[in-house]
């Protein structure tokens, strides 16, 4: 997709940053899941601003034929909208972008009683789009390509045994001849990797595994055979430079949770960061091997996964234009590094953190407080961040205009014990019952912070009593729009965060919304339908999310009436 | 006393029902039961052996008059399971969720436990094992996740085998590709009479993390429904040991998780002392000195693991009423309710 040029320039002049000129995107279309190949879930539209927002009405919605946990953030191709359900995805649809007129819709047979396999629902994220091609990553640990203008079925690939506990949930990721996937797993035992499939026939052309193999760099930070199940899944979308030809994603938490398995269960570490688990990992697209690694956390012992999306910014650091690369990391700290050599430029906790007092820069590590590292036998008592992280997986955004990233974050605490929490099957046993939900110093749950990246500091921020706040987009409006869990949708002025505009969904929103244009007309879309399987980790927390708005499975898109 | 699956007497709720009870209007003729359709040995929708929890299901149903009805479903999460099915209201009963009250909240309500079970060391016969230090040195395999896993891997010198699943762990231990497994003890018992020609020999392990008991929960607001089936699983006591033999459920005296047992850090508090004292007097020739029993269905360091947060209450209630048919004698005349409590805040400073 081409980006539209003359509004580029004007900002760029304008603003004190600008999105990686190698790939940023989003322009009248978003034709991939964060907008643009870097995820800043920006786009460069302005019909709808900061003025006229307030004029936004419903143009068309689409009910999505499933209820709970949406995900979802559809992609536009041409004049047609591409989004998916939870739920397998259930339904793909491919829709009229005008209208909301369905042009044809894939439904796959999922097995059933597959939502035994999730660890956190039956959710996804969307789907990707390269040469009249729509690629779909199932829960079913299958990638299928779609024709793009029928819907018909290309190719089925399988790409891992979701009975394993193995399922895949976000769009993949298009490089080249390329689509690149991972998949969930981190709790189940699984070891992670990332395959590389031909577009036009499906077959596997490189997989990296995320975890060494015996007799590779790397496969002694693990002790004893704990690398051979030992998590570090990549089920998150990536981010890819075509400048420097580097794909970048983020692995989950080691697997088990129980740190004395993967070590010596202390902070003291030693050799035993358990690589490549909660680690950022730079990929040459085409052998499928690691040019650099940044571990945010070694040797977790908090569920700290390090999945989530990193945002490719280009910025002047020291008078010189430097690849950058934003994280809000889970650990709840943000991260700068240069994504050509993968060395840390700054780092700094953007929400509450007690477990580190910072990050050594020399080394890259958290400063641990050993009393918050969980340990067999050891409850760690009021951890901040709880498991769900500074930031769980709900995208940010960032704005050339303010220079500044959108993050719905999170500010909850927990007790936590170095050991398992899961039943096992035929055992039906709990050994260990841990208290995940308690709120935060400050008394709020949940808070989109606009986060300058440069200064590390809070420029402004929206705190909220309950948590899970949607993904952020940033617009050349001046705005961030985000849900929330009660199923507000809303518009802020990005540079105070004053509510501009809002409408309720009637169902919570944890989706990342996405915009477009059409024949000179602006829209924004976002899905509704509020987190099933995370309020079931919160204790009362969790009932006061249930309480908030009922379950749901809507595309909502908005545009501003003709007058 | 040789320990045997330990099958529970449902006495005290048995002793204060009458004999006839109603059965509730709308299920007259069923008593439908969630289960798991492929789980042995507890439970399997297709013969020839249906498990354990089939098995009781079957013989709870027949004492009761009334026919089972299964509703079959995949257990793979403890308590999603239970939200699926029994909360759903696509049965009536579950047999085998935890003894444990707080464990569904208030949904459910357990009847008494009927069944203790928990890990087990296998290997070849003999197997002689005095403490887990006898496996230093030898690969043991273990299931990924498990308590075992992380128990071990916590201690020097031990070389774990891990595997995804528990039958994969037993695998390699019948190819001889480890020394002994350390897994779900039911699992290695019904995997050595079925697959194994019960070459192998079983030791149960106890220890924190180690044992559970199960019990049948039905929906909140259920009593009489549970007090029916608790007055069943009673009667049945018998049979369920006989199932438990059957099915292969480890039995025999189980060696202490922790090599040197602690010798529960003299407590300072005065009551804790008293408590101590009595306890020692009174209750140490059948409970062992300071309540350190290494026979699990007398040691009173796992009130708080069966009872949770009623352990208090059912501990003054045992002591003070006894379980005559157990040979537990009445001690509320005895010793008084002060004493009682004194030695009930003893227990609870030695709680596993």
């Amino acid at each position: 997709m081409k980006r539209f040029a003359p509004l580029l320039l004007l900002f760029v002049l304008a603003s004190p940053g600008m999105v990686s000129t190698a790939t940023a995107q989003a322009g009248p279309a978003w034709s991939v899941y964060g907008g643009d190949m870097a995820n800043t879930h920006y786009s460069a539209l302005d019909r709808i601003n900061t003025v006229s927002v307030s004029r936004l009405k419903v143009a068309w919605a689409l009910q999505l034929g499933s209820l709970r946990s949406q995900e979802s953030t559809p992609i536009l191709v041409g004049d047609t909208l591409y989004v998916t359900s939870s739920h397998g995805p259930k339904n793909v649809f491919a829709v009229d972008a005008r209208t909301g007129v369905v042009r044809w819709r894939y439904s796959p047979e999922v097995p059933a009683g597959i939502d035994q396999f999730g660890c956190c629902d039956v959710n996804n994220r969307g789907v990707a789009h390269a040469n009249g091609k729509i690629f779909v990553g199932r829960l079913d640990g299958y990638v299928v390509a779609l024709d793009a203008k029928t819907g018909a079925e290309l190719w089925k690939t399988q790409v891992v045994d979701y009975t394993q506990g193995s399922i895949i949930t976000s769009p993949p990721t298009i490089v080249k001849n390329l689509v690149i996937t991972g998949f969930g797993g981190g709790e189940f035992g699984a070891r992670g990797y990332l395959s590389a499939l031909d577009q036009e026939t499906g077959k596997e052309v490189w997989r990296l595994w995320t975890i060494p193999g015996p007799g590779e760099p790397g496969n002694d930070t693990w002790k004893g055979d704990s690398w051979k199940l030992g998590g570090a899944a990549a089920w998150l979308v990536g981010s890819y430079d075509p400048t420097l030809n580097l794909l970048y994603y983020g692995t989950s938490n080691p697997s088990p949770w129980g740190p004395s398995v993967r070590g010596p269960d202390s902070s003291n570490y030693g050799k035993f960061t358990n690589l490549y688990s909660a680690t950022t990992l730079a990929i040459n697209p085409d052998t499928g091997k690691i040019v650099w690694y940044y571990q945010t956390t070694p040797y977790d012992a908090w569920d700290y996964d390090g999945v989530n999306e990193l945002v490719l910014v280009d910025r002047n650091i020291d008078g010189q234009m430097t690849p950058l690369m934003f994280k809000a990391d889970r650990n709840g700290f943000f991260y700068v590094l240069n994504r050509k050599t993968g060395q840390l430029i700054s780092a700094a906790p953007f929400v509450i953190v007690n477990w580190a007092t910072g990050i050594d820069m020399t080394t890259g590590r958290p400063i641990e407080v050993p009393d918050k590292r969980p340990k067999l036998k050891y409850r760690a008592k009021d951890i901040c961040p709880n498991l769900l992280g500074g930031k769980n997986w709900q995208p940010m955004s960032y704005s050339p205009q303010t220079g500044l990233v959108y993050i719905p974050s999170l500010n909850l605490c927990m007790d936590f014990e170095g050991a398992e929490p899961a039943y096992k099957r035929g055992s039906f046993y709990l050994a260990f019952e841990f208290d995940l939900g308690k709120t935060g110093p400050g008394g709020y749950m949940s808070e989109l912070i606009a986060w300058d990246p440069l200064t590390q500091q809070k420029v402004w921020s929206n705190p909220d009593t309950l948590p899970w706040l949607g993904g952020t987009m940033a617009t050349a409006g001046g705005l961030v729009f985000h849900g929330d869990v009660r199923g507000w949708f809303k518009a802020l002025d990005a540079r105070s965060g004053k509510v501009l505009w809002q409408f309720n969904t009637g169902s919570g929103i944890s989706a990342a919304p996405m915009t477009y244009e059409l024949d000179g007309k602006q829209y924004v879309a976002v899905v509704s339908g509020r987190t099933f399987s995370i309020p079931i980790f919160l204790g009362p927390v969790g009932k006061m999310m249930v309480d908030a708005s009922p379950e749901g499975g809507t595309l909502f898109v908005f545009e501003l009436p003709t007058p | 006393m040789v320990r045997r699956p330990v099958a529970r007497l449902a006495l005290l709720s048995a002793l204060m029902l009458c004999l006839a009870m109603p059965w509730p209007a709308e299920s007259v003729d069923t008593l439908r039961v969630c289960a798991d359709p492929d789980n042995l040995p507890f439970s399997s929708s297709e013969g020839p052996e249906r498990g354990l929890y089939v098995e009781l299901a079957e013989l709870v149903a027949a004492r009761m008059g009334v026919r089972a009805e299964y509703f079959w479903w995949r257990s793979y999460f403890g308590k999603r399971t239970v939200r699926n099915t029994l909360l759903s209201d696509a049965c009536d009963a579950y047999f085998g969720l935890p003894a444990d009250a707080a464990f569904m909240g208030q949904s459910v309500t357990m009847t008494r436990p009927f069944l203790d079970m928990g890990y087990a060391v296998i290997g070849p016969k003999p197997l002689t094992l005095s403490s887990l230090d006898d496996l230093r040195g030898r690969r043991v395999a273990v299931s990924f996740g498990s308590y075992p896993q992380i128990l071990l891997s916590s201690r020097e010198g031990f070389e774990l085998v891990t595997f995804r699943q528990p039958e994969e762990a037993l695998q390699a231990l019948g190819k001889g590709e480890v020394a002994a497994a350390f897994v779900w003890g039911p699992t290695a018992g019904y995997y050595n009479r079925t697959t194994l020609g019960g070459a192998y020999q079983i030791v149960p392990v106890a220890g924190p993390g180690l044992t559970w008991s199960a019990a049948v929960g039905v929906r909140k607001g259920k009593d009489e429904l549970r007090a029916v089936i608790d007055r069943e699983l009673a009667a049945l006591q018998p049979d369920i040991v006989r199932l438990a033999d059957k099915y292969g459920f480890p039995s025999g005296v189980p060696i202490p998780a922790e090599s040197a047992p602690s010798s529960a850090a003299p407590p300072t508090v005065d009551t804790v002392a008293t408590g101590r004292s009595l306890f020692n007097q009174h209750c140490a020739h059948c409970h062992a000195p300071n309540a350190m029993s290494p026979e699990q269905s007398r040691d009173l360091r796992r009130l708080r693991l069966r009872y949770g947060d009623q352990m208090r209450d059912v501990a003054v209630a045992t002591i003070t009423g006894g379980r005559p048919a157990r040979g537990m004698p009445t001690w509320g005349d005895a010793l008084g309710p002060e004493a009682i409590r004194e030695i009930v805040t003893f227990l609870e400073s030695v709680q596993n």
